[in-house]
């Protein structure tokens, strides 16, 4: 156990290593001057030269490497012109808002989506679960930011029942929550009621109902906890998702988190922030993977944790 | 249809034309949904392709009544003017052709990469097999969006460029879908004939894997552009991608979001666009999967 996972994050290391090497390389490699890639794009001449200096700049590239690795190894992310403090600094204050967004997402997601495949699984006439999956398809072939743009036209300027944008109360929270779960409460309820209706010919639903068991109490107490154990699977992926997923709706409400930060840096040509979302968005994927790598092998006793 | 040799009793069910693409074909006719999704999206497609000739006007013509105030549908202009005075239903027609060529294309290009890196991945095994694992390991741990934001703020908005960072991203995922079925099929008995028939690996790859992949690679094709054309839309509406006044589906809704009061229908249509196009090709490639591989169903 613990070596596996002193492996995994191991490999975690290995990839932001890789993924640092491949940024740096981008950005040196791009057309135009890399100082000014590297300062940001409202960056003066003395903040060039500044730069230059302390990248190396003219120097071979092996050596220009080895001073941003040994720059990012003490946490120094670069400096971001553009806000005119260090990107690390700005990057935390960041935090707060995404992870806060992330987690209500998924939160409704689940408490939506659950009862909803429960309820399609037991009307499984196949109108029904045709419907559903149409549906389905529907929203999540809709892009985040036209779905974002309808729930803002409906619920926050024709009815008035939510702010369109920005961040500070709960119900700020709202509309780009539900943005991104009602989508995936459908996805999930798909999946769940799939299970479901896969699980209802197993000998251990025959025997519940052969007990004499209510149809409802054999659905939440027999089949439900093992038809569950996928969709969690598939939320613990989502959350290390969310996190570096939630760029556009976060753009799209104003949302000061990071990807509302990246995107607005990607726009301004402000590289090192841009830059320092790509590792800690990499962080993250990887701990969110094995984290939910861990949480299925807790919850489905079936499954190994190897290699 | 009818038997022509049957043995009494016994009706003979194997139609005259028993190929197996018509096999395919008629099980695909038997969903009625995946048919319908087919011909809306003929029609979509048509529609993109024959733009210059049915679009009412020149997409980036500004018509000085709309200027500054969008027109609603009328006469004249079928779908209204967008806030710089432009034909909605024109550029409509035009948008669709930037977004489903730049999905096809970054598709088609990422699947063909796929299937050569995948199925050599299967095929060959050993140590080829663990680096190419470990590259598509490594790009499914890179946050894609990031770096695609990185990518077209160095490089400058382009289709190609958007072309390039949907093809980076879109490969490992199905790499590794197409290795799995590569190492399945590795298995039969067919290669194994093959192989003590000491016919070489290339041979048994390019004519013996490949055409067993190739079914795979159209149903995965048709599953993937919706993801490309997601991509493609979301860089133009965020001013990244295909730059303006070239109209495609994303920039549509950029350019639209400052009238949604107004004008709600500005975001709207290029919108429900890009939706019905990725529910028709989701439901187009379900059938073919159903179609091509009756026996199993969920991937």
């Amino acid at each position: 156990m613990i070596q596996y996972v002193a492996r995994r994050i191991l490999w975690i290391l290995v990839t932001l290593l890789c993924i640092s090497v491949i940024t740096f390389t981008l950005v040196l490699s791009a057309p135009g001057d890399p100082a000014r890639a590297l300062a940001g794009a409202r960056a003066d001449d003395l903040a060039l030269s500044q730069v230059r200096e302390q990248y190396g700049l003219d120097q071979p590239i092996y050596i220009q490497y080895a001073r941003y690795m040994r720059r990012l190894l003490s946490g120094d992310l670069g400096y971001s012109y553009a806000y005119n403090r260090p990107v690390a600094e700005e990057l935390a204050d960041k935090l707060r808002p995404t992870a806060l967004l992330a987690l209500s997402i998924i939160v409704v997601a689940v408490l939506m989506g659950i009862p909803l495949g429960v309820f399609t699984a037991q009307r499984n006439q196949s109108k029904i679960g045709q419907a559903v999956n149409i549906v389905g398809l529907m929203t999540i072939s809709i892009p985040a930011f036209v779905f974002g743009l309808l729930l803002i036209y409906v619920l926050g300027y024709s009815l008035r029942w939510f702010p369109i944008g920005g961040y500070g109360s709960i119900g700020h929270l709202v509309l780009p929550t539900l943005t991104v779960a009602i989508p995936w409460s459908v996805w999930y309820a798909n999946i769940l009621r799939t299970n479901l209706l896969n699980l209802a010919h197993s000998d251990f639903v025959r025997t519940a109902h052969a007990k004499g068991l209510q149809k409802w109490a054999v659905t939440l107490r027999h089949a439900l906890p093992n038809a569950l154990a996928p969709v969690l699977t598939m939320v613990s992926m989502d959350l290390a998702a969310l996190l570096t997923g939630l760029a556009i709706v976060e753009y799209v409400f104003n949302w000061p988190g990071i990807g509302w930060m990246a995107v607005r840096a990607a726009l301004s040509r402000d590289i090192p922030v841009v830059m320092a979302t790509v590792l800690l968005g990499g962080l993250f994927i990887g701990l969110g993977n094995l984290i939910a790598d861990l949480l299925v092998a807790r919850l489905d006793p079936r499954v190994q944790l190897d290699n | 249809m009818q038997a022509q040799a049957a043995l009494p009793g016994i009706k003979e069910t194997i139609p005259a034309q028993h190929t197996w693409l018509g096999g395919v074909w008629r099980r695909f006719l038997r969903q009625r949904l995946a048919v319908l999704a087919g011909v809306v999206l003929l029609a979509i497609l048509l529609s993109a392709l024959l733009a210059p000739v049915i679009a009412p006007y020149d997409p980036e013509k500004i018509f000085p009544e709309g200027l500054g105030n969008p027109l609603p549908p009328s006469d004249k202009f079928w779908l209204g003017t967008d806030g710089r005075g432009r034909d909605l239903l024109s550029r409509l027609l035009w948008g669709g052709r930037i977004s489903l060529a730049v999905g096809i294309t970054a598709s088609t290009i990422a699947l063909s990469i796929a299937v050569l890196v995948g199925g050599l991945a299967g095929f060959l095994g050993g140590r080829i097999d663990y680096i190419i694992m470990r590259l598509v390991d490594l790009m499914m741990s890179v946050p894609s969006f990031f770096v695609i934001l990185l990518l077209v703020a160095l490089l400058n908005p382009s289709p190609l460029a958007v072309i390039f960072v949907i093809v980076l991203f879109g490969w490992p995922y199905p790499a590794r879908v197409f290795r799995s079925e590569v190492l399945s099929l590795r298995r039969r008995d067919f290669i194994l004939a093959a192989q003590s028939l000491g016919a070489p690996a290339r041979m048994i790859f390019v004519r013996h894997l490949l055409p067993h992949v190739l079914p795979l690679l159209v149903v995965y094709l048709s599953l993937s552009i919706p993801g490309a054309i997601f991509t493609e839309t979301t860089l133009s509406y965020l001013g990244l991608g295909v730059p303006p006044p070239t109209p495609t589906w994303g920039s549509m809704v950029l350019d639209g979001q400052p009238y949604y009061r107004v004008a709600p229908w500005l975001v709207l249509c290029p919108g429900l666009a890009i939706m019905l196009t990725g529910v028709c090709f989701n439901l187009v490639g379900n059938g073919l999967r159903e179609a091509i591989d009756p026996v199993r169903k969920e991937r």
